[in-house]
């Protein structure tokens, strides 16, 4: 044992092996901690002493020297190794792409010891290593515990699997065969269509129909085109109805592009100026520097105003526009006409034909074709829709239904039922959903992470899907059941398949960069063909119902995933269902309240959903949110919580059922009815108003102009720091303890957020952090480190005079504020809020047990072993970004978190001696909820606070790996080039969020620092955050009707001089904070 | 009122107040001492499925560690040799020869000899070896003379003081970057950990970590 001198004489076995402890009894005379007893008696000593003596209280019971159970370690078996690159502990990553609707997106999956744990955006592709929401959460639907696991025929499992079932498919060739499958850009699906040729039927089916960009284009140019915006090239944007940052398909790149414009660093930079006409706010209204909020039907007249503004001659049905929007639109046409070939005008898809024949005009009258927006040769639509097949069902004899839902989101006038009884083969994500058949085969659905395909992105680049993982419960791709039908002989793999598409030189080339160099579609240039569009008139009176794409679950297809239920959405904070939305004077002529239970009727069909006063609704519309109100065995859209009432419905109700195929995005003569029953919901942030101060600090492009150090002269900052921090500085108190090297800080950028939420997923996947239940977030127990506090702000609106929670605290502020005028016309401000790493923490002087405390690098540190759960730094925390675990949210069932019978057996106290690790959750079920973890962050417990941690993992690996690169040399430290990134920030479309090392000369984050619209949140409290947030611009525009010379946010702040330019002399006014 | 108490309880609180010390300060020396990795592991030596001697092969044969364990300086894993590692040699040494028959079998049936694992970290220590072993800090630090043991022994306590203690003073424990691997290197005699040790700290930039995140995420 040790290095002891083996001749000199020893007193204690302690001494003999040179223990440390011994080397200080001998020098000190006193034991180290003896000393601080006496004059500087610390809580954690303390703690310690208190914790020794607990520990004798159950020392008797235990043997001495137990130790600890014996494990064992297995290397690779020889063919185990997969490949020579692999190195055991060291996560690889592959390209892969997921393919959407009308693209992919292309993505780098991060593979640890085989299983994908995350996902992140391919910058070789795309230029951006962001990703949209779903993209991230799409990790979690791999493992999700009600995957289709088995083949079934005729609803029992076949003992042989997918052999079975490809033996069954390949009896099913020469019947009459329509093909049902969901939209896709595969090259290799359409060449395997291709060789199928005659033999069946082809019907392709999406819920939401994003074919009508190209209609559109094709109506106004003749030729089978796509639009392709560049945002980032457009100074001015008028988007008609448009959700481009939101619920349109590829958002992800156009937040990207729309930020570039955003991002003002000088004074002498331009920006980019969005206006949006629109029924329902949505991100790209929240984000507009001016916004019409108008009928969804009234939209086409008022392109027709634009048009007609611009030169041409449309009728515009008379009373579809007010004279007040006719103002708007005017003045937002003459700004058009000033940009001319630096403007964009962009329909969305909610829209028809004639609305987006009317933007080419327009963007053709603006010189806008071929600058800002060019056009893409696309192949035409081929397919037949859902409808078609309903139509044509009595033609066929069988069908095959690769992937979709008919019964679910066939809407109103398709008899889904009878196309399920038709159907003898199926691909399904959940064995027993709405669309299941009692006879016919049943096949798992195959992830794209654990199957082979191929895609194409919005602008064409062919990108590979890639599996990362075998099959989790041997499920099959739509390629291979269509490589069966197009040769029954011998059907090729998938793998083949994509492989024999590929026509490229290099396989391993197009595989390892994630895409086929130069296979883009290819631009055309476009002339008008087509001048002629009917607009139809807006609905004069009466209620219309506007379906919209769910910002959380789509179309449903990720109803099932927690992390996107969980997810509060982006404008109404309300998480786990959707909500019937209404205007503040719809509501108050129908008598709805905020959570009322209502009934939608659209014809003869209706639907009961709970009511949600929504600012910036336009009246007479109420918006109807797709994705939700799912039916059959799927246990996170139907989640139940304990002691739920009985007899109330889950998971919000279905819009499929009250949309027609005549009607899908906007229907006319809708009617809402209060049933007078209340309905639970749970949003993250119930209060609305900043109530005037200036936690977002915001001001026009023109303010800033003219003072560019505006944000220091809002709020209490510069007084209440002369009298000085609160708190204990760290490094003050203990120089030693900073480093030199790295000093980590982050800066968010509010002009450039849009608010899309996918740093909220990205944080979940990246660390670990588990959904709570409908019921639990209702308590405000949500666990999510990263939140976007959404803030509304209203013109002349003055928290102080209304009936705010300021003004009067007995009356509750939340129970009136959907009464108040404010509301109807808000401006938005979205702020991403996680731990801000202050300095002078308030965390970290008040916790008993040191268990957050700082590091050397500037972080404010959890330590989850030494936290008991007093929760105290959580009450002294004035941002609120702590997170505690109420309950072990990864062990127990989210809907069994209170504990049931099985909670109180017998065994459960045994099985916790014997196997501590073991779950409440069901055997199977716990292993997937394993497989997805990230293995370098801890899962925290019960009883346990957590927070941001600025991706210490990250950190902490990126100087791992420099440091082992640099060897003996002293090339350690981390700089941007290393290519560290947090996962929010890696995430983020919009790069609106910049971290990085401080002690670093002219490093990203410090040049974000330098900016003069650089501020701190809460800065009178002194607690130097290392979070800073860069305040939000607006370029207002002084010709319109709407214009205003401050954000509303700072004429609330500043109520007295609401239209004055003098400002920051009355800051001592304020107290109220 | 006769006595009910015998004289000899008056001094029965003082009995039970020492008694009660002196059992308290045993019961506390006992955990101190017994409850700790310095008792509980070291000294651990099971009993491996195969009697494979490091004293063998790294210290009579001089194999470098990083034969068997490749990954162990781009990993924060060493990884464990699967057969195939051993077959290298085997195949040919002693090819037949009875106490290999595992490795054999192991060889031709693709199925991994389950070792029994000695050192080990909890699950939220997040050590890892190549940022040690590429920035002259020697195996035998925490493993002690590996080199020289027939049967592999846990030797140092592994607790966070003994990581502590090394991330407080890291001159006291670094050695040239080309002596890491080098289990029997003992510093020259003019070597002072002040000077020379202070020196390499100093030239390659050594800055341990003393806050909780080196270790913990």
């Amino acid at each position: 044992m040790g290095n002891a001198a083996e001749t000199q004489y020893w007193r204690s076995i302690g001494e003999s092996v040179g223990e440390m402890e011994h080397a200080d009894w001998a020098d000190r005379e006193f034991p180290e901690g003896a000393q601080e007893l006496s004059d500087d008696f610390s809580r954690r000593d303390f703690l310690k002493l208190m914790g020794a003596s607990a520990g004798l209280a159950g020392a008797g019971m235990l043997g001495v020297g137990c130790r600890r159970p014996e494990e064992i370690i297995v290397p690779f078996g020889t063919e185990q190794k997969p490949g020579q690159d692999y190195v055991h502990g060291v996560p690889m990553q592959f390209a892969t792409a997921m393919p959407t609707r009308t693209g992919a997106t292309p993505l780098l999956a991060v593979s640890n010891e085989g299983r994908p744990t995350k996902v992140e955006g391919n910058a070789k592709v795309s230029g951006r290593s962001a990703t949209d929401i779903f993209a991230q959460a799409s990790v979690l639907n791999l493992y999700d515990p009600d995957r289709a696991r088995v083949f079934t025929l005729n609803d029992s499992p076949m003992s042989g699997g997918k052999v079975d079932a490809i033996k069954k498919l390949k009896e099913l060739i020469g019947k009459k065969t329509a093909i049902l499958m969901p939209a896709s850009t595969s090259p290799s699906r359409a060449r395997l269509i291709e060789a199928i040729g005659d033999q069946a039927t082809f019907y392709v089916h999406e819920a939401a129909d994003f074919g009508v960009h190209a209609r559109g284009a094709k109506a106004a140019f003749g030729q089978d085109v796509t639009p392709y915006w560049h945002l980032d090239k457009a100074e001015v944007i008028l988007s008609l109805d448009c959700d481009f940052l939101g619920t349109e398909e590829d958002s992800a790149r156009f937040s990207g592009d729309f930020a570039q414009g955003r991002k003002v660093a000088k004074q002498t930079d331009g920006m980019n100026r969005l206006y949006s006409v629109e029924a329902i706010l949505t991100q790209t209204g929240a984000n507009a520097d001016h916004r019409l909020r108008t009928r969804a039907s009234a939209i086409p007249a008022a392109a027709a105003f634009i048009a007609n503004a611009l030169g041409k001659s449309y009728t515009v049905p008379k009373g579809s526009l007010s004279e007040k929007q006719e103002k708007w639109l005017t003045a937002a046409a003459a700004d058009l006409e000033a940009h001319k070939g630096k403007s964009l005008v962009v329909a969305g898809y909610r829209q028809p034909e004639a609305v987006h024949h009317l933007a080419h005009l327009i963007n053709d009258a603006l010189g806008n074709n071929g600058e800002t927006v060019t056009f893409l040769k696309t192949p035409a639509n081929e397919f037949g829709s859902l409808a078609d097949l309903a139509s044509d069902l009595g033609k066929f004899d069988q069908v095959i239904n690769l992937g979709c839902n008919p019964v679910y989101d066939g809407g109103t006038d398709v008899d889904g039922k009878a196309i399920v009884e038709k159907t003898t083969f199926r691909l399904v994500d959940y064995t027993e959903d709405e669309s299941h058949g009692k006879t016919g085969v049943c096949a798992p659905r195959a992830h794209y992470l654990e199957s082979w395909g191929d895609a194409r992105t919005s602008d064409g680049t062919i990108v590979p899907v890639q599996p990362l993982i075998a099959p989790l419960f041997g499920a099959m791709s739509e390629l291979e059941v269509l490589a069966v039908l197009a040769d029954s002989e011998s059907p090729r793999t998938a793998h083949e398949v994509v492989q024999a598409t590929f026509d490229g030189e290099n396989w391993e080339r197009y595989l390892h960069d994630g895409f086929k160099q130069d296979s883009g579609y290819q631009a055309v240039s476009v002339s008008i063909a087509n001048t002629e569009v009917t607009v139809s008139p807006a609905q004069a009176d009466g209620l219309e119902a506007v379906f919209t794409l769910d910002y959380s679950v789509g179309d449903g297809s990720y109803a099932n995933n927690g992390w996107c239920q969980e997810l509060p959405d982006p404008i109404t904070k309300i998480t786990w269902d959707n909500v019937l939305m209404v205007s503040r004077q719809t509501a108050e002529q129908t008598g709805l309240e905020n959570g009322k239970l209502a009934t939608l009727t659209v014809g003869q069909h209706t639907v009961k959903g709970a009511v949600w006063v929504q600012p910036g609704q336009a009246e007479g519309t109420v918006g109807v949110t797709l994705g939700y109100g799912r039916s059959g065995k799927l246990r996170i859209a139907n989640f139940e919580y304990q002691g739920q009432a009985k007899d109330i419905q889950v998971g919000g109700y279905n819009a499929y059922a009250v949309r027609g195929s005549s009607a899908v995005n906007v229907a006319q003569n809708a009617s809402l009815d209060n049933t007078g029953e209340d309905y639970p919901l749970s949003s993250t942030q119930e209060h609305w108003s900043m109530e005037g101060r200036p936690i977002v600090r915001e001001a026009t492009l023109t303010e800033f102009k003219k003072d560019a150090d505006f944000v220091n002269h809002m709020g209490l900052g510069a007084h209440a720091r002369n009298e000085g921090p609160i708190y204990q500085h760290p490094y003050k108190e203990r120089p030693r303890l900073a480093s030199d090297m790295h000093q980590w800080a982050m800066s968010i950028d509010l002009s450039a957020c849009t608010g899309c939420n996918a740093c909220v997923i990205a944080c979940q996947s990246e660390n670990n952090i588990p959904i709570v239940g409908k019921d639990q977030v209702a308590k405000g127990r949500e666990m999510h480190w990263l939140r976007i506090d959404r803030y509304y702000t209203g013109r002349d609106h003055n928290p102080k005079a209304s009936a705010g929670l300021i003004k009067d605290e007995g009356q509750n502020g939340d129970d009136v504020q959907h009464t108040e005028t404010w509301i109807d016309d808000p401006q938005v401000v979205n702020q991403p809020m996680a731990c801000q790493h202050c300095e002078n923490a308030p965390c970290e002087s008040v916790c008993p047990v040191n268990a957050t405390v700082h590091d050397d690098e500037g972080l404010n540190v959890m330590v989850y072993n030494r936290c008991v759960g007093t929760r105290y730094c959580s009450n002294n925390c004035a941002w609120k970004v702590r997170r505690f675990n109420f309950f072990d949210y990864n062990k127990r069932p989210i809907n069994d978190l209170y504990g049931s019978s099985s909670m109180l057996k017998p065994s459960i106290l045994t099985d916790w001696l014997t196997s501590r690790e073991k779950s409440n959750r069901r055997e199977d079920e716990w292993d997937l909820v394993k497989l997805a973890k990230n293995p370098d962050v801890s899962v925290r417990m019960r009883g346990v606070m957590e927070k941001c941690t600025y991706c210490v993992q990250r950190i902490e690996s990126t100087k791992i790996l420099k440091k082992a690169a640099a060897g003996a040399g002293d090339d350690v430290q981390v700089v941007d080039k290393d290519g560290l990134q947090t996962a929010c920030q890696q995430v983020c479309p919009a790069q609106a969020i910049s971290f990085g090392n401080l002690q670093e000369e002219g490093s990203e984050i410090n040049r974000e620092k330098a900016n003069p619209r650089n501020y701190e949140t809460l800065d009178f409290l002194d607690n130097r955050t290392r979070t800073t947030y860069l305040a939000k611009l607006r370029n207002p525009n002084k010709a319109m009707p709407d214009a205003y010379q401050k954000p509303f946010s700072t004429t609330e702040y500043h109520p007295e001089d609401a239209h004055g330019d003098d400002r920051g002399h009355d800051d001592h006014k304020e107290g109220g904070h | 009122m006769s006595n009910i108490f015998p004289k000899w309880t008056n001094r029965l609180p003082l009995i039970l107040l020492v008694g009660g010390l002196v059992a308290g300060a045993c019961v506390v020396a006992g955990v101190t001492y017994y409850f700790t990795p310095k008792y509980t592991r070291v000294g651990y030596q099971p009993v491996q499925p195969v009697a494979f001697s490091h004293d063998v092969h790294a210290g009579q044969m001089g194999i470098d560690c990083r034969y068997c364990h490749n990954d162990v300086d781009k990993s924060w894993f060493s990884n464990i040799p699967s057969a195939e590692t051993c077959m290298k040699c085997h195949s040919t040494v002693l090819a037949d020869d009875p106490r290999l028959e595992s490795i054999r079998k192991s060889f031709t049936e693709n199925k991994p000899v389950p070792w029994v694992q000695i050192h080990k970290t909890p699950d939220y220590v997040y050590f890892n070896h190549s940022v040690h072993v590429n920035r002259g800090v020697s195996c035998v630090e925490c493993h002690g003379k590996v080199n020289e043991m027939k049967v592999v022994q846990h030797s140092k306590s592994m607790s966070m003081a003994f990581c502590l203690d090394c991330h407080r003073s890291p001159h006291e424990s670094v050695r040239p970057q080309d002596e890491v691997f080098n289990l029997n290197w003992e510093p020259p005699v003019e070597w002072d950990p002040e000077r020379e040790g202070q020196g390499l700290v100093d030239q390659m930039k050594i800055r341990t970590s003393e806050s909780c995140s080196a270790c913990h995420r």
